[in-house]
Order: structure tokens, then sequence, then C-alpha cells
């Protein structure tokens, strides 16, 4: 885990000096004031410089912090996947969770007793995969197809694969989801989604 | 009485129908995905803003912000029905609620949660028709420089205070600020970091970027696990008995407060304010044994503190234009995308936007109120969906939302990026408020520093000069440092406790 938030700083330091390297490139200042390139150079340069900070911080071994610190990060885990069971949630870290920090200092990492995986398995990855390919087939189909087409073949594929439902459900749903829901946006709250080309669904108004 | 005035005709707009019924619809859909897993009140603001532009402004506004404050009555549901908090607000609430309704008393939980949630809400409002007048006057004197400085206050505070990884916040705030920069320059008229692409000449749609976060990262997530389980328990009577009342009184007015002050201060989330209650209550209890099975304080008081929070979080933003958390930095896109800058100058320039909304805030808690306490059950029965249904129907509507802001399909590409990013953010354990609160406050922050400048003739400090603006951007220094400071006292410490043996285990570590 530790691995990745290196990566991850390292990235964003990266990030940081490529706004550095383009910035430079546009007027830094003009007669009127700061130019173009004034506030992404200064953002690019805190950018580096803390990441950098921060992965120094990730890459420099600690020492193991006590027992009462890895519990914590576990109990704050814990509390910050709350899961429908039986049991009462004890909210330990309840606003850590949110703010979406547990355990920042690198020593708990090191100390902690069963690793959970960050990385989802590759069934969970595949699932993810489906969800974006969704977002991306309706992106490049939605003004060649149409709304209401690229709408329901897109929710039938993910109902059927995501969300298991059986045929009929899912027929239903998204003849729900791409008829009706088009007819009320373009007819009531008047956004303007793409039309259908084919000439017996235009005449049907979708 | 100036001020009574106009809450007055604040009050009769706000009664106007279309104005009523769209506090209906915001308030209805706020419960609604309050209840509902998988999508929270950040995204759904999002997708409704692009939804609002065929309304007027002030219809827009009264219904996002009924969105709003709603989703806090819907998110109890699902904390006391089934363990589970329907927003991250409700957590404390998941306690004893749940602990309740075990015990068959679930209605009486959410009846006193709803009342206690419309008293909170009530005074969160009253606090800002009082705070009004003041801060009107004090918005005169604010410049650019004073702007710009309270930006960069609000920005040190919701990452100074807000998580105790300041690193990561600061990184997180600092990306947001990048991607606000993308686009035509307001100075030169020059595109910056669009490599040629026409989409990006507007910059990237926030809109886009805010679904992608908060609502595909929340579709991700849940998708990642295969079994949703929901399941529900019986009900009791839905109102709280007067033993019930007598003992909620206290902690309602003491949530009442607490809230209040945690929501004026930019940077503090509404959990905060709840898990705070829920302690007081507990230290406050002669009998503490009661607390985590079924305790009816251990409701009352969280629940009213959540919902006073909300309600006064629109102080800092109406009056200051601070935004203090990620789902008001979205009521200020809204604004802002309707054509209204919050700030100082909103109370003078339109007085009648204000406080219309101020009124409609008022009427929008007591829909809620008649929502919760009659008619929970309908609400109820919205759990029976089954996420495997849901999803699919919340991705439609993320894509319709980040499609129809400027109907461009290159927006949903933005969404799925932001998606993935938030998906993976989550796992790494960067916040994401911080860059929410960027991306709205940066090319304002830009805007402010520029025309500073320009009113000084490149004179930095002016920034300096003014006091207000001075006294600004110290106090946002000591809140950037103190985590720093805080942290190397406490390293310090450490090290004068040399460790003993006793604290060595067997592998001879600390």
């Amino acid at each position: 885990m530790t691995r990745s938030r290196q990566v991850a700083a390292g990235v964003f330091a990266l990030l940081g000096v490529f706004a550095i390297v383009e910035s430079r490139q546009l007027p830094y200042y003009t007669s009127n004031g700061p130019g173009p390139g004034f506030f992404p150079l200064w953002i690019g340069i805190a950018l580096a410089v803390v990441s950098t900070i921060h992965l120094v911080q990730l890459l420099v071994p600690h020492r193991a912090a006590s027992r009462r610190t890895a519990h914590s990060a576990l109990t704050r885990r814990e509390a910050a996947n709350p899961d429908p069971s039986d049991q009462v949630q004890v909210p330990g870290d309840v606003d850590a969770a949110m703010t979406g920090d547990r355990a920042d200092d690198p020593s708990e990492e090191l100390m902690e007793a069963q690793p959970t995986s960050l990385w989802p398995g590759r069934a969970s990855a595949a699932r993810v995969a489906i969800v974006l390919c969704a977002i991306l087939y309706v992106a490049l189909t939605l003004e060649s197809f149409g709304f209401t087409l690229s709408m329901f073949t897109m929710l039938v594929v993910v109902l059927l694969t995501l969300g298991r439902q059986k045929p009929w459900v899912t027929a239903v749903v998204a003849a729900v989801g791409s008829v009706a829901v088009y007819l009320v946006f373009t007819r009531w709250l008047q956004v303007q989604l793409p039309p259908s080309p084919i000439p017996w669904l235009s005449a049907l108004g979708l | 009485m100036d001020t009574f005035n106009l809450f007055w005709d604040g009050l009769l707009t706000a009664l106007h129908p279309e104005n009523l019924l769209f506090a209906l619809i915001g308030c209805a859909i706020g419960q609604a995905i309050g209840v509902l897993p998988g999508i929270g009140s950040a995204a759904a603001i999002a997708l409704l803003i692009p939804v609002t532009f065929t309304l007027s402004p002030i219809s827009a506004i009264i219904m996002l912000a009924g969105i709003f404050y709603g989703t806090n009555y819907g998110g109890t549901i699902t904390s006391v029905l089934m363990n589970t908090p329907g927003e991250s607000a409700s957590v404390v609430t998941v306690i004893d609620g749940y602990q309740m309704a075990r015990r068959g008393r679930a209605g009486a939980a959410l009846g006193i949660a709803a009342i206690g949630s419309f008293i909170g809400g009530i005074a969160g409002t009253v606090g800002l028709i009082v705070a009004a007048k003041p801060l009107t006057d004090v918005a005169i004197r604010i410049g650019p420089p004073e702007y710009f400085a309270l930006m960069v206050l609000g920005l040190s505070l919701l990452t100074g205070l807000a998580s105790s990884s300041a690193i990561k916040s600061i990184m997180m705030a600092l990306v947001g600020l990048l991607i606000g920069t993308v686009g035509i320059d307001p100075a030169l008229g020059i595109p910056r970091f669009t490599f040629g692409n026409p989409e990006l000449l507007d910059g990237i749609s926030f809109i886009a970027v805010v679904i992608g976060l908060f609502g595909i990262g929340e579709i991700l997530q849940n998708i990642e696990h295969r079994d949703q389980e929901v399941y529900t328990t019986g009900f009791g009577s839905v109102l709280p008995n007067r033993e019930d009342m007598r003992r909620s009184a206290g902690p309602i007015g003491r949530g009442t407060l607490i809230g209040f002050v945690l929501g004026i201060i930019p940077g503090a989330t509404s959990v905060i304010a709840s898990y705070l209650s829920y302690g007081v209550e507990v230290k406050r209890a002669k009998d503490k044994s009661r607390f985590g099975r079924g305790a009816i304080e251990g409701v009352a008081g969280p629940e009213t503190a959540n919902n006073s929070f909300v309600n006064a979080n629109f102080i800092p933003l109406l009056a200051l234009g601070i935004p203090g958390t990620a789902s008001m930095a979205m009521m200020m896109g809204g604004m802002m995308a309707n054509g209204l800058v919050p700030g100082p100058r909103l109370f003078a320039d339109h007085p009648n936007f204000v406080w219309t909304l101020i009124a409609s805030m008022i009427i929008g808690n007591a829909l809620l109120l008649i929502m919760n306490l009659p008619l929970i059950r309908f609400w109820v029965l919205l759990l029976k969906v089954p996420y495997g249904i849901l999803f699919a129907i919340i991705l439609e509507f993320t894509i319709i939302g980040a499609y129809s802001e400027s109907f461009s399909t290159f927006n949903l590409l933005v969404m799925a990026i932001a998606g993935l990013a938030s998906y993976l953010l989550k796992k790494l354990d960067y916040p994401l408020a911080p860059l929410v609160l960027t991306l709205i406050l940066g090319p304002l922050m830009e805007e402010n520093l520029r025309r500073s400048l320009q009113m000084s003739s490149g004179n930095f400090s002016i920034l300096v000069d003014r006091p207000v603006a001075l006294s600004g951007l110290c106090l946002a220094a000591v809140v950037f440092v103190w985590p720093l400071i805080r942290r190397a006292l406490t390293h310090l410490w450490k090290v004068r406790q040399r460790p003993t043996v006793s604290q060595l285990d067997a592998r001879g570590n600390h």
C-alpha cells in the first residue's frame, strides 16, 4: 500500500513539474498585472514542492509505531466502511473517514496486522471497467444513435452484467429508463437530448 | 425593522406557487437522495444544475437548497432502519437509532430526528437572518484584496482544520487550482493548457468533474463488491411520546448550538457536528450505559446538530462568498451558473433573492417535517428498490447531467476520468473536498488577485496594507502552519519520553 502512495505522490510531483514547464511558455507578467503564466507557475511550484515533501515522508522508513496506533488504524478502517451487518458500528475516527485520511503516518502502515489489499481483484476491476466503458459507449453513440437507443442499449448491458437482473426486469427498466426519461426531459424539463436518427423512432417522437 | 420588511417580502415571494413547488420538489428529491444509497447531495446538486437553467434563478436555487438540507432528513431513515448511514452525516445516528429500531421504536427515533432537525434548521436560518444586516454593512468595504484574502482563509481552514492530513489536503487543493486554470486566460485571452483542443477553451466543466468525483466515484466503489444487503425492520408508532420529548429537549437545544457554531466556520463537516453532539450527550448523561442501546438522546442531539450545521453553512456562503464544505461549493457553483455571485455584494445587490431564499429555507424545513412525520412510510418503500437497478438509474442520470450542461459528449469523458480518479484517490486516502472547493474558488481567486494588482499597479503590498486583507492572510498563514507546529511539538515531546523496557515487545521494537 505504501508503494501505491509513493507512486501517487510522485505522480502529483510530476504534475506540478508539468505545470511549471507549460506555464513558462505563457507570458508571466504584463503591463496590466499578472499574465496567464503567473498563477499556474506558482501553483505548479507549490504542487511540486509539497508532493515531493510528501514523497520523502513516505520514503523515509520510520520506527514502527506502538500497537495502539495500528489498532486505531484498523478501527478507523472499519468505521470508514460501514457494512450492513448486525453489529453496531463504532465510529472510531469518523471525521477522518469523511475527509479521507486514515493511515497518514507511514509507520502505521508498517505495523498493520493484516494489510487489507488496496487494489481490487480481477472480477471487481472488471466491474469497475464495465461502468467506465458504459459511459464511454454513451459518449460515443449518444449523438449518432440518439438518446433513446443509446441509453437503452447501455442500460440493458449494464443491468444484465452488473445489476444481475432477470431479463424481463432489465427490459422494463431499460425501456422506462430510455423512453420515459427522454420524454420527461425533453418535453417537460426542456432539456434538449439528442433525438434518434432512425425514422420510425423519430416518428414516435423519440 | 428594515430586516423585517425584507424578510416579509422574501416570505411572500417564497410562497408564490412556482417557488413553493420547487421547494417541495427540491426537498422531496433531497429526501430521496438521502434515503437511497449510492448517491449523495453533492452529486445530486451537480446533476440538477443544468436542469435549473430553464428555471428562474430564484426557483433554481430554492430547489437546490431544498435538495441540500433535505438529504439530511433522508439519511436518518437508513441509519435507523438498516444500520447503514444513508449520508455520511448520519453515521452517528446509527449507534442508538438502530438499537431503538430493534426494540420496535423506529418510529419514535425517526420522529424525534425529524422534530430535532426541524428545530435545528430553523435555528440555523434565524441565525442567518440575524447576521444579515451587520454583514451587509461590512460588505460595502470589501474589495478585491479582501475577497482574495478571505478566499485564501477559507481554503486554509478547509485544508488545515478538516483533516489531520494537511499535506494531502493541500495537494488536492493545488490540483483543483490547476484544473481551474485550463481554458482561456482572463487577462490576455490566450488559451491555457488546452493543447489545441477546442473543447477545453471554456475550461474543464466543474459540473462534469463533481458528478464524476462524487456520483461515478460512489458507483465504482459500490460496484466493486458484489452484494448489497438490504433489509428493513418493523415500525412502532410514528410520534415520540411525552417521555421521549422530555428526554430530548436538552439534547436538541445543545445540538442546535453545536451545529450552528460549527456551521459558521468553514472547514468543519456535519459529521463532526453530530459526533460532537453525541459525545456531549454521553458526557452529560447520568446513566451512560443507556447509550449504544437505544437512548433517544443519542438520536435527538446529533440529528439536530447536523441539520443546524447544514443550515448555518449558508451563512459564510451567502454573506462572505466562502463555501465551507464541498456541498456548499456546489451551491455556489449552482448560483454562479445561474448568474448570482454569492458574497457580501449579494445582500446589497440582490436583496430580494437572498431574503426569498432564506424564507424558503424555513418553508422547506416545514415541508420536510411533514414529509417525515406522517408520510414517512412512503420513503421507507424507496428502500425496497434493489441496488442492482438503482445504480443503473443513477448512472443514467449522471450521464444526462454531465451531458446537458453544455450538450457536449466531451463532458462525459471528463466525468468518466473524474470518476476513475475519485475511485483511486479514495483508495489512497486523499480527501476530495479541497479539490472541489478550489475548482470553484480558483478562477475567482485569480480574478481577485489580478484586480487587486491592477488597483495597485502591480504592487503586492496592497494585500497587506489593507487591514481586513492583512488579518485574513495572517490567519490563513497561522492555520496552514499550525499542523506542522503541532507535529513538531508532538515529535519533540515523544523524543523526550525515552522508551522504557516495558514498552519494547519481543522483537525489540517499540
